[in-house]
Parts: C-alpha cells; structure tokens; sequence
C-alpha cells in the first residue's frame, strides 16, 4: 500500500485543509477487507454523518461551483411539472429515503434495503401517510409501498420514460420531495450490470511476489476454512500461483457464494483447502480505497449486485435514495437505487424500474397477505385461474420427471447386473496358456 | 450594448456546429479568435444558464467530448499500484500523475479502454507538482488527446474528467465527471469533478477537449478535487522525455553525500517495497551480506515501508554506527548487523 505523498510540515500544493490523499488503487481486488483497529463506533459515524448531511443540504453553493442554484434554475421548472412525485420515506420516525409515486392508487416505489419499522411517508407539504410493503425485487433492491389515507388524492404519478437512456455526459437531476432539484449530476457510465465481487478475506505481507498471507480477517470465508497467517498459496482450483497479484487476478473474477480449492504450504505440510468466497457489505476504514470513498459521506448498505444501473456524478445520501432521476428533457430516466462512492451514484433505468413495478403490483414478487387483502372477489378468481393452470404444467413437469427418473433407474440397475454377471465370467476365465 | 440580430443567429449557428465537431479545440479556438464568444463559448466559461435550451446546448459538447475521450484515457499499473494516464500522441506518450509513474525506468502495464494490455515504460517527472511520464513500447495505433494550456484557466469555467476509480474495472467504460474550476493556481487545478483512489493521473479536459490537467489527490470535501497542472508537463517535458526526476519526494532519494553515512545499495524501481537493486561492491551492504533483491523491513529497530524510509534513517545515522537490519530474502527473515561507513565517492 503505498502512503500519501504529503509530508507534515511541508508546504502544501494547495493551501486547504485536508487534501491528503493521493489517489493510488490499492494493489490488489478481491480479498481482503479487513476488521481491525481503532474505528469510530456506528453511532459517532452515523452522528458525523447526519451532521455532514445537514450541512451541505443547507449550504448555499458558491457561484461557481457546479451544484449553484444558477445551474438548478432551468431544472426547476422541468422537476415542477412532475409535480407532487416525490415523497419522504420514514421507517420509525427516521429518514430512510426517497419514493417514486407510481400510481394514483398512491402506489410508491422505494429502495429495498432500508425499510423496517413502522413506515410513513412524507408529502412536500408536511402530510403524512401511513404505508405498507405490497412487495420486494430483492435483486433490484426495489419495493412497492401502498400509501393509505385521504392524502392520496394529492399524488402524481411520475411517466417512466421507455425511450433510451441518456448518454454519456448528459445533464440529469435528482427531484426532492418539496418538488424542487435536491442536486445534479451528468451520466458517468452507460447502463451495465453491478457484480458484487466474492471477498475471500485474506492479505499478503509487504511482498508483491510471495503468496504468502500476511492477515486472515476473522468471520470472512478464510477464517473459517482454516486459513492461518503464514500459509503459502500454491494453487488454486489447480491453477499454480506465485505472486500476490496472481491470486487477486484469480480471485477478482469470483463471486460471493462461490467455492474456491485452495492447495496451501504450512510449515513444510501441503494442505488443501475448500474455502466459500463471501460478499464484502460494510466498508472498511483501514481499507485505502474504502477509506477515500467515505471521505465525502457514508455509501449504502446494499450499494452492488444490481441486474442494471446507470452510474452518475451525483453527490447523494443514502437515505436520498429511491427518487426520480430526470433528464433535461423532462423524461423521468430511472430512480436512484444506491450511493455506491465518492464518485459514483446508481440509478435504475425506467425500463427496468417499470417491469419490475408491474411484477411487483401483480404481486409476482414477495406477495404479501397486505396485497391480497386488497384484491376485489373478480382479481383474485382471475388470479386463482392463472395460479392453477402453474400448477397443471408444473404437475405434468413433475409427471414427466418421475417417469424419466423410473426409466434411468431401471437402466443403471440392468447395467449393474449386467456388471456383476461380467465380472464373475471374467474371474471364471482361466488364464491363457503361452504356447 | 445589444447584438444585432444576424449576429446572434450567427453565434448560435457556430455553437450547433461545435456541439458535434470532433476535432477538439480547432474550430472553436478560431471562432473565439475572430468574434465574439458564441453564448455556449460564454456558458461553458462558466456564465450562469437562463434555459434549459442553454443547459442542453451545454450537455451535447459534454456528450460529444465524452465519446471522444474515454478512449484516450487508460488504465496503468506500476509496481504493486493502479492509475490512470491519458494518451497524448501517436507514438505513445502517456501522461500521468508524477506518484503514480514513480522513479524513471519502471515498468507499466497500461490497459487501453477498450481492455487491450500494452507494455511500457516510466520516464522522467516532477514530483513537486505531481507530474509523470510514461511511454508505450509497443507498436500499435493509439487514440490520443491533445495538451492544452492551464495558467489562464478561469474560475467557474466548466471541465470533464475521466480516469479508473478504484482502477481498472472490465465492463466499465472510464467514468466520466463533469464540474467546474474553483482554483487555479500554478501549483494544482482545485475542481468539483469528484476524485477517487484509482483516479490518479487521469486526465481533466477543458470544453474544447484539451488536457488542462492530471488528476492527483483529494480532501474530505466532494468539492476538494485536485489536479497537476498542465503547463507543468510542458514546461518540464524535455527532462521528463529524458527521464529525468526532481522536486517533492524526489529530493528524499537523493543518493549519499560526501562524507556522510552510506550504505551502498539502490531501490528496485519496479518495487513498491525497500527492495534493494543494486549492491555497490565493497560497500557496507556487500560485506554484511545484502543482495540484490533483499526486502528490507527493520533498520535500527524500525519498521520500513519502502526505500524512502530506509533513506531516511540511513541519513539520520553517522558513518560507523552500526546498525541492525532485518530483510526478507527467499520467504526467510535474515537478520544482519551492518557498519555504516563514511561515503568518498561524489555527489
């Protein structure tokens, strides 16, 4: 790991306070994330955060910087014709994120992973519904909420755009749910699916051409295959090994859940070891690269794994998540899903977004006893109908299978006599004579 | 005083035909020469937009310079590190961060944009202003962007930046990000182009597609970005083509002084480690034993990251002192006791 250039006391490139990392990657993907050290509690963290939050929510940009409300002017207009759009998730009494109204039935899309509690959503003149989950894509992170109450007649839905994207280098803004631009960013990367990379838990020592572990992070899939400091990496999935770069070349390309070989020196001993590659969720302080991407503000719990995201510049919270991205336009392009680091917010494209609505409101995903309870005595014969003839197919599919099951048992159990009658023939057979 | 109309409808004209000209710089460069600026010229110098028809005008130069310059910028790796660079001609030289490139001679991976992997080599920089050179030792046709100028860049004038955060990643084009200069000054370019680990020596480009800057460290705040000025490369590029190295860290490096303590070994330059490169014969270092390709870790009792630690301590001591040491050679740790002599040669 290569340390900061700056050196104390020196004359700083530039007089500010704090500039004082260089930006170099840390030399290897896909291993370790340690736990160790003297970290700030999650409460002092989450303390410091909200404190952040407020302040640059409430700071008014300078002239000439990018997020000025010069440049949010002509937004504006674009964000109010959507309307009443965007509401405020709480989950008991806290700021969890943004919700997309999708429906006049008062049917809001919001991000997954921070729900819990007693749930309510916030209108932008202080109104509060209380709302209930219909549904979760857990791979989109996406679930539908039913807002409840006469307050319901005040949404707008938003139109998910079905035209393409934005490109590369186009203006997009974030809605806050007073109907105004929370901030704004531009497209950094074209829609691409989000692989969270498998995380085995392991660091080399100071040597770049050794595989030799230098730490095993405990609770991570080393630590509880039995990885020790000092082992010697010699293959893996049969691969031979020689340099630390080598390992997290082989590594990088694994996904959480998957298993990987291991052939190991300790002491003098070759081992082999089977050891399941894990998924890296909490950030890690001590991590170089982690560390710059918390500098500016925390990132999302679940913030990888995503089937699609269109990645932008937009500086947002987490709990700014779940929104309407909009372009300049006026097209609602997608919906905030993940503050994914220092550079990089996620966004669902609205094609996307949309399939998953109508599959989550068909309650196709996750349905729930709530969904049910408000199908009319006609939507649930029809979707009773739907349900049964599944489950004709499936039935006839499992038919199919125990037939096909019967005729390969009887085919290796033929087979295995017919083994058995051989091999006594052979031994009956008597040795030939050399003449 | 007011525009005749023909006027306007002239610089209107000339900001579509910008909008989509691929050659950077050419057109517009003349068209701010002869006339007036055209109201985008005046936008992206950082004059407010009233419309979203003057923020759209904005988005199509960003949109169009975007997919001219992701391919010019690449991914590096040196040593045990990764950065970025951007290619800047067609025989191959690639400007980066001065911290990223290191010590002349290294070796480099540079990964192209579109995955391709070519070999180089670092050559010289200033490391005052965080300037590196490398060059690309194979043959091959490369995207490249031109150098423009960065001592007049003003406050508010808007600009891209592209690089590898967290390095390179396949499947994911060079991130681009858009934002304005908030600082300019001879020693760094301060923009709100968000900056990450990775992102080293990445370019930062004007709105006509010149390089004003290489990306090169971060603060807390999302708007504490900092970049490498441009006109340190131009002012330093015949040492930096020579290969030669000066200023920040470099002065660390500096080999023994004449009568002071001495050890008698090199870094490996290819090494982020204090690997030793050469053992001087007769030196203190080949009579304790050390050689080439030893990792040192302990000096007098303390731990060593790299070969700046070992410089310094060497310094701290006098000629005659003797030292322990500890270095790694073939996975063992060696301990070795070594006697400082008193450095005759010149420097």
């Amino acid at each position: 790991m290569i340390l900061s250039r700056q050196q104390p006391g020196k004359k700083r490139l530039i007089p500010l306070a704090l500039l004082v990392l260089s930006l170099l990657a840390p030399p290897v993907d896909g291993l370790a994330q340690g736990r160790r050290g003297n970290t700030p509690s999650p409460e002092e963290i989450r303390k410091q955060y909200e404190k952040m939050q407020e302040k640059e929510r409430s700071r008014e940009a300078r002239p000439y910087e990018r997020d000025h409300s010069n440049i949010h002017g002509p937004l504006k207009e674009i964000i109010a014709r959507l309307g009443n759009c965007t509401v405020r998730v709480f989950c008991d009494g806290q700021k969890k994120s943004l919700g997309t109204v999708l429906s006049k039935r008062g049917e809001v899309l919001t991000k997954a992973s921070e729900l819990k509690g007693k749930i309510e959503c916030r209108l932008a003149d202080g109104g509060t519904l209380p709302a209930r989950v219909v549904g979760v894509s857990e791979p989109h992170d996406l679930a539908l909420l039913q807002l409840e109450g006469n307050l319901i007649g005040e949404l707008q839905p938003v139109r998910l755009s079905i035209d393409a994207p934005p490109s590369v280098g186009s203006f997009i803004a974030t809605a806050d749910s007073a109907g105004g631009v929370l901030a704004i960013g531009v497209v950094s990367v074209a829609p691409r699916g989000l692989k969270q990379r498998g995380i085995l838990g392991i660091s080399f020592s100071q040597r770049e051409d050794s595989t030799k572990l230098g730490q095993v992070f405990p609770g991570t899939g080393a630590a509880k295959a039995g990885l020790k400091v000092g082992d010697e990496i010699l293959e893996i999935d049969g691969k031979a090994v020689s340099s630390g770069r080598e390992v997290a070349e082989i590594l990088g390309k694994k996904l959480p859940g998957d298993k990987v070989h291991l052939k190991i020196r300790r002491e003098a001993k070759e081992l082999e070891i089977d050891a399941k590659m894990g998924s890296d969720i909490e950030p890690d302080r001590q991590n170089r690269l982690d560390r710059m991407n918390l500098l500016a503000g925390p990132l999302s719990q679940r913030r990888s794994n995503f089937p699609t995201v269109l990645q932008h510049d937009t500086y947002l919270f987490p709990n700014e998540c779940g929104g309407p991205v909009v372009s300049l336009d006026g097209r609602v392009i997608g919906i905030n899903i993940a503050r994914g680091g220092r550079v990089e917010s996620y966004a669902l494209p609205a094609t996307e977004t949309f399939e998953i609505f109508l599959q989550l409101r068909a309650g196709n995903l996750g349905p729930s006893p709530d969904y049910l309870a408000r199908l009319s005595v006609s939507e649930i014969d029809k979707k009773m109908a739907s349900l049964s003839g599944k489950l004709e197919t499936a039935e006839k599919t499992l038919q199919d299978s125990t037939r096909q099951i019967e005729k390969l048992k009887s085919e290796i159990d033929e087979l295995r006599k017919a083994r058995i009658s051989r091999e006594k023939a052979e031994k009956a057979m008597p040795t030939r004579r050399r003449l | 005083m007011r525009k005749p109309p023909g006027r306007l409808a002239l610089a209107l004209l000339a900001a579509c035909t910008l909008s989509w000209a691929i050659g950077p710089g050419t057109l517009a460069a003349q068209e701010a020469k002869t006339q007036e600026p055209s109201r985008l010229e005046k936008l992206l110098a950082g004059e407010p937009p009233e419309t979203i028809q003057d923020l759209k005008a904005m988005q199509e130069r960003f949109r169009s310079l975007a997919a001219q310059l992701v391919p010019c910028t690449v991914g590096l790796r040196v040593g045990g590190a990764q950065g970025s660079g951007v290619i800047i001609s067609e025989d191959g030289y690639i400007l980066t961060a001065g911290h990223v490139s290191g010590q002349a001679g290294r070796t480099v991976t540079v990964i192209l944009h579109d995955g391709r992997q070519v070999k180089g080599k670092t050559l010289g920089g200033d490391f005052e202003l965080d300037a590196g050179l490398i060059k690309i030792e194979e043959k091959g046709e490369w995207s490249y962007a031109k150098m423009g100028k960065s001592k007049e860049l003003g406050r508010g004038q808007w600009c891209i930046c592209i690089g590898h955060p967290g390095g390179y990643r396949p499947g994911r084009s060079a991130p681009v990000r858009v934002g304005r200069i908030l600082d300019n000054r001879t020693s760094g370019i301060r923009t709100d182009c968000v900056l990450v680990g990775g992102d080293s020596g990445g370019p930062l480009f004007d709105t006509q597609g010149r390089i004003i800057g290489i990306n090169s460290r971060i603060g807390s705040s999302v708007r504490s970005n900092l970049h490498a000025p441009i006109d340190a490369f131009t002012n330093g590029w015949d040492r930096m083509v020579k290969g030669e190295t000066w200023g920040g860290r470099q002065r660390q490096f500096s080999g023994p002084a004449r009568g002071g303590p001495w050890l008698g070994v090199t870094s490996d330059p290819d090494s982020d480690n204090a690997r030793i490169g050469k053992v001087s014969e007769k030196s203190p270092a080949a009579k304790a034993g050390i050689k080439p390709g030893d990792i040192v870790t302990r000096f007098d009792g303390k731990n060593i990251g790299n070969f700046q630690d070992l410089a310094r301590l060497v310094r701290e001591k006098k000629p005659g002192d003797e030292v322990e040491m500890a270095v790694i050679r073939e996975n063992q740790t060696l301990k070795l006791k070594i006697k400082l002599e008193k450095y005759e040669g010149d420097n």
